[in-house]
């Protein structure tokens, strides 16, 4: 098939198929309901560690975890989620939407988290070691 | 050489692709079953195919330049009729079945292939989930046999178009199951979902791009009894393309030049099994399997059909 053909299919292909995932609603994150369905994701990505505590973002997109190995953090990846541990040392910077983490991991470099003024310094003590969510 | 020319099947069956995916989309949508879509990953699945695609007409002359290089070498000339086609279309299938089974082996050979694991979905749009780096790994080198036997470099590509296309429709939940026989000797979605599940028992099973006849072979067959769950032992938090592509090149980076390890520890940093490390701070397929009390596939564990 010429270029001339090919590339505009695969363009408008693309784009096309996008727009109507979007349009008919295949565009909304996962909503992390309550703590269980938080440690249960977690469990499935780090099985070996245990959760002590959770807490939930008001938008309901992240959540803080306690674990015995660190603090961690759920996040929507779509209308599924991503796990990690937060690292000793990692940036974690105030924004006007709450906390924005980074987390110098190839593999998921950034995590915005929607918070209040209230619960993002009790979110920024728990994410640089300190306890009690 | 001779001057003999096969169609870019792959090429000519984007539009069926693009056609397939709305199809199987409107299934979904108006049935409320049969699978899942989301934006984002859907668009980086397609991002990762037409950029498969670049990487063909860029690179593509890598592996036909390797192939016809090695056809003066050639024992026979076996010509281009169907029946030669066919068996071409057949070695070719039992090739693509060692290479994908590198590909999940081999920690180099999993840095591209893991591109097209990494998807939390499965539907057809993950099916062009494709690496950007497969020349890299030198895979072409599996395929020389079919070179030095007569087949037609040409050829080898045609066929391995095909391969690639029929691989196209496995990837969906909404078929279940295809007849009895059907499922005994072909891949089929049921069989691929299985390939794609990250539950321990499915890891590193259904290795097939056509025949599922090379698993029962070797070994390596799982029959799909739970639901898979999709996608890495250890998912990424990230839709960026250019990260999904390149992601276990940089683990391979960071791991090899690290400070303190042996030359053998780099080494296999770089070919072991994917999840190997030198302080067993990692997991391979099989510790995870035995973790399942399940064998390794490879030691004669449960994989044989019930």
């Amino acid at each position: 098939m010429p270029l001339y053909l090919l590339g505009p299919i695969v363009v408008f292909g693309i784009l096309g198929i996008a727009l109507l995932l979007h349009v008919l609603g295949y565009s909304r994150r996962l909503r992390l309901q309550d703590a269980e369905q938080v440690r249960r994701l977690w469990r499935a990505q780090y099985p070996e560690t245990t959760v002590e505590q959770v807490k939930i973002a008001s938008d309901g997109h992240q959540a803080l975890v306690v674990t015995d190995h660190g603090p961690g953090l759920v996040w929507a990846m779509g209308a599924d989620a991503a796990c990690r541990l937060v690292p000793r040392g990692c940036e974690i910077r105030n924004t006007d939407y709450g906390l924005r983490v980074l987390l110098r991991d190839y593999t998921a470099p950034v995590v915005k988290i929607t918070l209040a003024d209230g619960a993002r310094d009790q979110w920024k003590h728990i994410l640089t070691g300190g306890t009690n969510v | 050489m001779s001057d003999i020319q096969f169609p870019d099947v792959v090429q000519m069956a984007v539009p069926l692709f693009v056609v397939a995916i709305l199809l199987e989309l409107a299934w979904i949508t108006l049935k409320r079953r049969g699978g899942r879509y989301e934006t984002r990953d859907a668009l980086t699945s397609l991002a990762m195919g037409a950029g498969n695609v670049i990487e063909g007409l860029v690179l593509g002359f890598v592996a036909y330049g390797y192939f016809t290089f090695m056809w003066q070498f050639r024992l026979f000339d076996l010509g281009t009729s169907v029946a030669v086609i066919v068996l071409c279309f057949i070695l070719n299938d039992l090739a693509y079945y060692w290479i994908h089974r590198f590909g999940h082996r081999i920690r180099w050979v999993w840095a591209a292939h893991v591109v097209h694991h990494s998807s939390q979905h499965y539907n057809l749009t993950t099916a062009l989930r494709q690496t950007w780096t497969g020349t890299v790994t030198l895979m072409m080198l599996v395929k020389t046999p079919l070179i030095l036997l007569g087949f037609h470099p040409a050829m080898v590509i045609f066929v391995s178009g095909l391969n690639l296309i029929y691989q196209f429709w496995i990837h969906t939940e909404a078929i279940d199951k295809m007849p009895r026989w059907f499922e005994a000797v072909m891949n089929t979605p049921s069989h691929h979902r299985v390939h794609h599940g990250r539950n321990p028992r499915y890891l590193d099973a259904n290795y097939a791009g056509v025949l599922i006849i090379w698993d029962k072979m070797f070994g390596t067959f799982v029959p799909e009894q739970e639901t898979p769950e999709y996608g890495l032992v250890f998912n990424l938090g990230t839709f960026n393309p250019l990260r999904v592509a390149t992601h276990e090149w940089v683990g391979i980076f960071k791991d090899v030049f690290q400070r303190g390890i042996t030359m053998g520890d780099r080494l296999k940093y770089m070919f072991a099994p994917p999840g190997w490390s030198h302080d067993g701070s990692r997991k391979t397929a099989d510790m995870l399997k035995a973790e399942q009390t399940l064998e390794p596939i490879s030691q004669g564990g449960r994989n044989q059909e019930p």
